[in-house]
């Protein structure tokens, strides 16, 4: 007998014509928690990886491009689900109070989206998880991002580098400045390892959008040809 | 495990089907689940578990069938046991089930009551008594036919290895011991005070749909609801026992001193002994321990899913009785349920109330047909919309009302009010089913559903529920069409079989010959033999019903090109009426000197029907066949003699089909018809003494002779001189009274004679 991984209620196996021939598989989380979880659904903006009402690039990336410091760094994220209040709950639980087994719920999603985004579009993939500060690193116990790179790793033929390292001078957590602060602060990311081939960043949350594109602002300076990303939620 | 439970019903079903067809089912379903242990999909555990469950229910059901195929002794002087049933006593028998001390299977005892009998001074026949009984004769029960409903394997399918008679009340001696008698007595006493507030009609319905006795309600209606597939609503089932728990239960929460608690424990005993009240079906077992289980999941949190429960229900019931899975009701019983759980996503989708009823309807008779038409041959298409308007009027109304008649049966002047209403609104209900009955039924007669296709047809139906539920309509109306044409393809699939059939009915004392030509160009009668009721006094239509269409029907016969009439003997003609009433006849033929009054009555209801005389000479042609009428030429001045016969070719030999002349017909035939030679015989007036001469059989010179004749028939037919006359000139004798219908495949260059029995004993122990 299982337990959903989130909300701790007995998982009833639900048997229906589908999966009638093939033996259940335990269930992670619930079916309504799982409700609770919808997924990103097209259109999607092919920026930010928001959900639009149409195809195209949302208003924000085309503000971003007419930035003349920032239009020479695109970027092209996707993203597996909607950060909302339920998804930051299950977040919040997963990387501030070190619930690392969390992840599980999300494996099945991630992969799935993973795979339609970039499978087979690339001929080898470089995943660079975003990177913590040594301080941020102690206090959290573990590299979510590296986490979600580890994990596609283990499924999936790809690649996990440490491309980046984070400066820790930032005295304040990045989560709680405000949009403007962040806009204005200096890349707090340096090279640990020149990247000659295409690489995907990795994250858990997309918020603003100006971790990755500093990120890649910093990977497409050391000659690194393509950078795309993908988040957890956004 | 949770979650998984239902493989145990897949792995025993299989299991099952492979000790009665062949092992590679078994070993194909165990490699399969390897293959899942090995793709982890499974666990260890689970896996031998498995293997564990399958070798030990498929050597059971070896034993089983090795045990129920022994032969049975014809005449036992005395035996000792136990009754192990409900004792049924109507007004006119007395029916139980008896376990016999040194045997382990039961076996049914019948005796019919004469008006002497008291049963006052015999009232301890009761279940469990212990018996000494005395004098028992063997009932032979085996479907003599093709399509003929087997008794015999339906009382082995219910554990019961034989039925047998007893002559007298005297001897049966019982002695009561036990106490489960105390709950049937219970019952009896309710069910004779209900009959006494109620009128006959309302007490039969009553007893019905809560006692699960369909005694006192007519055949007539049992057979409608049959036809528009509402047997379900007379069968007490789920929605029965749902409603009876729903009205107890809120019944006992406006009570005093009744908590939820108490009421959930008073629930729990009803659940346990109501099944034996209502007549122990598979479908009121199930239903109540489905609710039993429920109420324990309630009370101890366990976490098993619906289909769970109903998988633990079923192995429950297979444990307490194996043979149950053999019963049509415990089959229907269970597929729908399983069905309709497994549809939870599709029932979900359906927005409203007829929505979900249409759904719930349609998904049922799509997981049965097979079943259906295995047994059946028909289905009705428009019975979905016949349950549409039936199911609520019971469930709402009819079940609830009787429930409610037998709770407040003790009242003064409600019953009679009840009872009143009753009437009225239920026999105007049954009047417009019998209306839309008349001008609505029309039925898709498909015939035998094969064995050999049923994996095939689940398959398809689980493959399209599937893409029904994903909402992939265009890959599921895809799958729905292949499984359209996979049953139009069993009814079509005469009409390319070059083999054509002649199959001399056994339907007792008297002639049905019925021959399909090749290709189904045309389906040919000879003679339709009818009975009378027990008492000789009126023409009875047992053997239509029984024998004839039921054959028909299983080979999917709607039309009948020509149907030849011998002569006006009931025992050749008592069931054309019934024939031309509900099947397509185009063509009657008959003699001159065939009774010109059945003419007329026939020609009443059948407008379409042509009537011709025949006269010796004429050469037919029927759907391509040549057919040459020998005699009547002239009038013989007797019945016997004055009889059609008929001669014709059926691949490569010659068939002579003699109705009841005598010997005087014989010889004119001879110096009629110098070459007489023919292969076949059909001897006749059964074997009668009067016909078959020794010259008759030099001109005609059959290799093999058929004898349509009842079992010990009051005539002594067939008669020992002609068996004699036949044996010596070494013609081989095929009879009807011994070895059932008899039957003639043929193909342009072959022909091959057969027996239903022998055919059926050759697969013995086989299904």
């Amino acid at each position: 007998m299982s337990h959903c991984l989130i909300c701790y209620e007995r998982i009833v196996p639900q048997v229906t014509w589908t999966n009638l021939l093939l033996p259940v598989k335990e269930a992670i989380i619930c079916s309504e928690c799982k409700e609770k979880l919808p997924i990103l659904a097209a259109p999607l903006c092919e920026g930010c990886g928001r959900e639009m009402t149409e195809e195209g690039f949302c208003a924000d990336c085309l503000k971003w491009q007419q930035d003349p410091q920032w239009k020479r760094v695109p970027i092209t994220n996707h993203s597996v689900y909607p950060f909302q209040p339920f998804m930051r709950e299950v977040i919040t639980t997963w990387k501030y109070r070190g619930d690392y087994q969390l992840i599980e719920c999300f494996q099945e999603e991630l992969l799935h989206a993973f795979e339609t985004f970039f499978y087979k579009k690339e001929e080898s993939l470089t995943l660079v998880p975003i990177p913590l500060s040594n301080d941020r690193l102690i206090e959290r116990a573990f590299n979510q991002a590296e986490a979600l790179a580890l994990l596609i790793n283990k499924n999936i033929q790809v690649e996990v580098v440490h491309a980046l390292t984070r400066k820790s001078e930032e005295a304040s957590k990045q989560s709680k400045m405000t949009r403007k602060k962040r806009l204005a602060r200096d890349n707090p990311f340096t090279i640990k390892k020149q990247q000659s081939k295409p690489v995907i960043l990795i994250d858990d949350i997309y918020t603003t959008g100006m971790t990755i594109r500093h990120a890649t602002k910093i990977l497409l300076e050391s000659g690194c040809p393509k950078v795309t990303s993908f988040t957890l939620a956004r | 495990m949770y979650g998984n439970i239902y493989w145990f019903v897949i792995t025993i079903t299989i299991a099952i089907i492979a000790s009665h067809s062949s092992t590679i089912f078994l070993f194909s379903y165990l490699l399969a689940m390897f293959f899942f242990y090995k793709q982890k999909k499974i666990n260890m555990l689970f896996l031998l578990l498995i293997i564990l469950a399958s070798t030990i229910i498929y050597f059971y059901y070896e034993y089983l069938q090795t045990e129920s195929s022994r032969e049975i002794p014809p005449y036992i002087e005395e035996i000792n046991g136990k009754i192990h049933s409900e004792v049924k006593i109507t007004p006119q028998l007395i029916n139980f089930q008896f376990q016999p001390t040194e045997i382990n299977s039961d076996i049914m005892i019948t005796y019919f009551l004469t008006e002497k009998d008291n049963l006052q001074s015999n009232n301890e026949i009761k279940t469990g008594s212990v018996c000494v009984l005395k004098n028992l004769t063997a009932q032979n029960n085996f479907a003599k036919n093709p399509g003929q409903f087997d008794y015999q394997r339906y009382l082995v399918n219910s554990g019961i290895k034989a039925s047998y008679t007893i002559s007298t009340l005297e001897n049966i001696a019982c002695r009561n011991e036990g106490k489960i008698n105390v709950i049937y007595d219970f019952k009896r006493k309710i069910v004779n005070y209900v009959e006494k507030r109620y009128s006959t009609y309302t007490s039969s319905w009553i007893r019905a749909l809560i006692f699960g006795d369909k005694e006192g309600l007519d055949d007539e209606i049992i057979a409608l609801f049959q036809r528009w597939n509402l047997s379900h609503l007379l069968a007490i089932s789920g929605l029965h026992v749902g409603l009876i728990i729903l009205m107890f239960y809120m019944l006992m929460l406006r009570l005093p001193f009744f908590t939820k608690e108490k009421s959930q424990c008073v629930l729990f005993i009803l659940l346990l002994f109501y099944p034996l009240i209502a007549g122990e079906a598979p479908s009121v077992w199930r239903s109540c321990l489905l609710a039993l289980f429920v109420l324990i999941q309630l009370k101890f949190k366990f976490a098993f899913s619906s289909l769970d429960i109903l998988s633990i229900v079923f192995v429950v019931m297979l444990l307490v009785d194996p043979y149950s899975i053999y019963q049509l009701g415990f089959q229907f019983s269970f597929i729908v349920t399983f069905a309709i759980i497994l549809s939870r996503i599709i029932i979900h989708e359906a927005g409203n109330y007829l929505q979900i009823i249409i759904q719930i309807s349609g998904i049922s008779l799509l997981i049965i047909l097979p079943i259906q038409l295995y047994h059946f041959y028909t289905f009705n298409p428009l019975a979905i919309a016949i349950n549409l308007l039936y199911i609520p009027y019971f469930s709402f109304i009819i079940i609830p009302l009787s429930l409610l008649m037998v709770v407040f049966s003790a009242l003064p002047v409600i019953p009679q009010l009840f009872d009143y209403f009753f009437v009225k609104i239920q026999s105007l209900f049954s009047t417009i089913l019998e209306r839309i009955d008349e001008s609505l039924y029309y039925p898709l007669i498909v015939g035998k559903f094969p064995m050999s296709l049923f994996f095939l047809y689940y398959i398809l139906i689980i493959v399209f529920f599937m893409f029904w539920e994903r909402q992939q309509k265009i890959r599921a109306f895809c799958v729905g069409v292949s499984i359209t044409v996979l049953l139009i393809g069993i009814s079509i699939s005469p009409y390319f079989n070059d083999e054509g059939t002649i199959t001399v009915l056994d339907i007792g004392q008297g002639d049905a010959i019925i021959i399909e030509l090749p290709y189904r160009k045309g389906v040919i009668m000879i003679d339709a033999a009818g009975t009378m009721t027990k008492n000789f006094t009126e023409p009875s239509n047992k053997n239509f019903e029984e024998i004839i269409k039921p054959f028909l029907l299983s080979k999917g016969i709607t039309k009948i090109d020509a149907l030849f009439l011998s002569h006006d003997d009931h025992d050749h003609i008592g069931s054309v009426p019934f024939i031309l009433d509900e099947f397509i006849v185009d063509k009657v033929f008959t003699t001159k000197y065939f009774d010109k009054a059945w003419i007329s009555e026939y020609i009443i209801n059948n407008k379409e029907t042509a009537f011709h005389h025949l006269t010796g000479g004429q050469i037919l042609s029927i759907a391509g066949h040549k057919i040459e009428v020998l005699l009547p030429v002239e009038d013989n001045f007797d019945k016997n003699d004055n009889s059609l016969v008929l001669r014709s070719r059926f691949g490569p030999y010659t068939w002579i089909f003699t109705g009841d002349i005598g010997e005087k017909a014989e010889l004119e035939l001879m110096s009629l018809y110098p070459n007489l030679g023919s292969d076949i015989l059909k001897v006749s007036h059964h074997g009668s003494s009067s016909s078959t001469t020794d010259e008759f059989l030099e001109g005609v010179k059959p290799k093999a002779a058929l004898i349509s004749v009842g079992v010990n028939n009051r005539y002594n037919h067939p008669n020992k001189e002609v068996l004699e006359r036949l044996g010596e000139k070494e013609i081989a004798v095929l009879r009807t009274d011994q070895s059932g219908a008899i039957i003639y495949s043929y193909t342009k260059k072959e022909g091959t004679l057969f027996t239903f029995m022998n055919n059926i004993q050759n697969k013995k122990g086989r299904r």
